[in-house]
């Protein structure tokens, strides 16, 4: 378009020479300056990023939100407790049952963190075991087997409606519980398991329930396959304390 | 005579319109796959999330400072008790087991990004490891297996609790929304942990060979992983009377 203009502008310019100098010189003055704001922009390497980048930052700033509210949540319950305290002190009254108290509320509670204490409550039973029905000529033994991947997901979707405390066949999953297959087997916490596998958990039961088996769900995924997932509610779930002693050889506390 | 005079100026025109055009297809045609967003964007998200980050660490010097003055009139008030020092060694011991302390040592910090995004294989746009958060879940157990003490994962620290879950389009930790590239650190023996992952055809391999993220593993003389900050309630589970 500028070109066939431009060329136009050259027709103009065998009558009135003026006219067409003027044009050229404002047309030069516009290219030089579209070419001075070309070279500006494209100096930076990365002119654009892809909206993936973008995606990925708002999501981190979204976690930040998410860590910040928790931190103040932390916040205001140690500035109440504080208060509480000083008010106590102003008043020179006897602190030191409002601190055994607290100290109590304390125990209980991070014994409770901690796996190291047994525990009971209402939740779900998890019955799973290999599956029965016959192989088709193409399958592999694989198809209908319990894996430690199987379990390690199940926990994961108990952790993530809710899950207080799990147990697989009596042992109490902790931080540090690995569940890896071995052969026949499954170690969980150093010790050996074979299957059926019986989880327990301690939540809201009809929550877990339905992560578990609602549509989309992993036991009903394992169920397709045909292995054998149950899942029953219960009132009264025991869960006993992590067998094996936190002994820590490699990390020590970090004072700040 | 007159007319000839425009000729060459034309001329130059013409060839700075021609260069002019070509420079930009240049920069459209070298920009990434997907969308084009400007990467003022970006940085504006930058700086927004390094302000977040800022007052986060001013949150948590509050926190501690709190903490630290708690602290201070507990033991003052204690001191002479037998009884509640010793419940206050074992909310200690309790709180390092249940995670809740900073805690240093030897280890390994693996990092895990998406796969660079090539001529063949432009991607869709989705995060690999996001949707593969399984890898991450794996790769935990893993670390757990190996011996591994204390772990996290970009800052979120691993607990008897902590669910790897994808939640619309983001994977939660610990219910914080995570994005790539993922740091996971992890306090146990250096060897034994490089090893583990590291195996043939182990998580390592098939995180690379299977799904082309970029995965990088170093020792570390010495390390910190920061404690669970979020608030720990039980609503379900109660102790249990017969094992007091």
């Amino acid at each position: 378009m500028l070109y066939l203009r431009m060329t136009m502008s050259r027709r103009a310019a065998d009558g009135e020479m003026k006219r067409s100098f003027l044009l050229m010189i404002v047309f030069c003055f516009l290219l030089s300056f579209s070419a001075v704001v070309l070279a500006q922009t494209s100096k930076g390497q990365h002119l654009y990023v892809s909206p993936k980048v973008l995606d990925d930052y708002k999501i981190t700033i979204e976690g930040e939100k998410k860590e910040i509210e928790n931190l103040n949540t932390l916040v205001s319950e140690s500035r109440k407790k504080l208060e509480q305290y000083e008010a106590l002190v102003a008043e020179d009254k006897d602190i030191g049952r409002e601190l055994k108290q607290q100290l109590e509320q304390d125990l209980e509670l991070y014994s409770l963190a901690s796996g190291d204490v047994a525990v009971k409550g209402p939740g779900v039973k998890v019955y799973i075991d290999d599956g029965q029905r016959k192989l088709e000529s193409w399958e592999t033994p694989n198809n209908i087997l319990v894996h430690d991947s199987d379990l390690l997901l199940i926990i994961n979707d108990l952790k993530a409606s809710g899950a207080e405390a799990i147990s697989i066949n009596g042992q109490r999953i902790v931080d540090v519980t690995a569940i890896s297959c071995s052969g026949y087997t499954v170690r969980i916490n150093d010790q050996f398991f074979a299957r059926p596998f019986r989880i327990e958990a301690i939540g809201d039961g009809s929550r877990m329930s339905a992560a578990l088996i609602g549509p989309g769900g992993y036991g009903t995924e394992l169920k397709e396959w045909g292995l054998i997932f149950k899942v029953t509610v219960a009132d009264d779930i025991l869960i006993p304390a992590y067998a094996e002693s936190h002994a820590y050889k490699y990390i020590s506390p970090a004072v700040n | 005579m007159k007319n000839k005079g425009g000729i060459p100026v034309i001329g130059v025109l013409a060839l700075l319109i021609g260069l002019l055009i070509s420079v930009q297809i240049g920069t459209a045609e070298s920009s990434d796959v997907g969308g084009l967003i400007p990467v003022a964007k970006a940085a504006g998200l930058e700086q927004e999330l390094k302000e977040l980050r800022a007052e986060k660490e001013t949150i948590m010097q509050e926190y501690l400072d709190l903490e630290a003055r708690l602290k201070e009139i507990e033991e003052q008030n204690s001191s002479e008790d037998a009884l509640m020092q010793s419940m206050g060694g074992e909310i200690e011991k309790y709180k390092m087991s249940a995670g809740i302390v900073d805690v240093k040592g030897p280890g390994v910090i693996v990092t895990v990004d998406d796969p660079i995004p090539t001529e063949e294989n432009p991607g869709d746009g989705y995060s690999t490891i996001m949707l593969r958060y399984d890898l991450l879940l794996s790769l935990v157990n893993k670390l757990k297996d190996a011996g591994a003490e204390a772990i996290s994962i970009n800052g979120q620290r691993i607990i008897t609790s902590t669910e790897i879950s994808l939640a619309g389009d983001n994977v939660n930790i610990n219910a914080v929304p995570t994005a790539p590239p993922y740091t996971i650190k992890a306090i146990g023996n250096p060897d034994t942990i490089e090893s583990t992952l590291t195996i043939r055809y182990g998580i390592v391999e098939t995180m690379r060979n299977n799904y082309a993220l970029r995965v990088d593993i170093s020792q570390e003389k010495e390390l910190t992983i920061s404690r669970y900050s979020g608030v720990i309630k039980f609503r379900y589970a109660v102790l249990a009377d017969d094992d007091e």
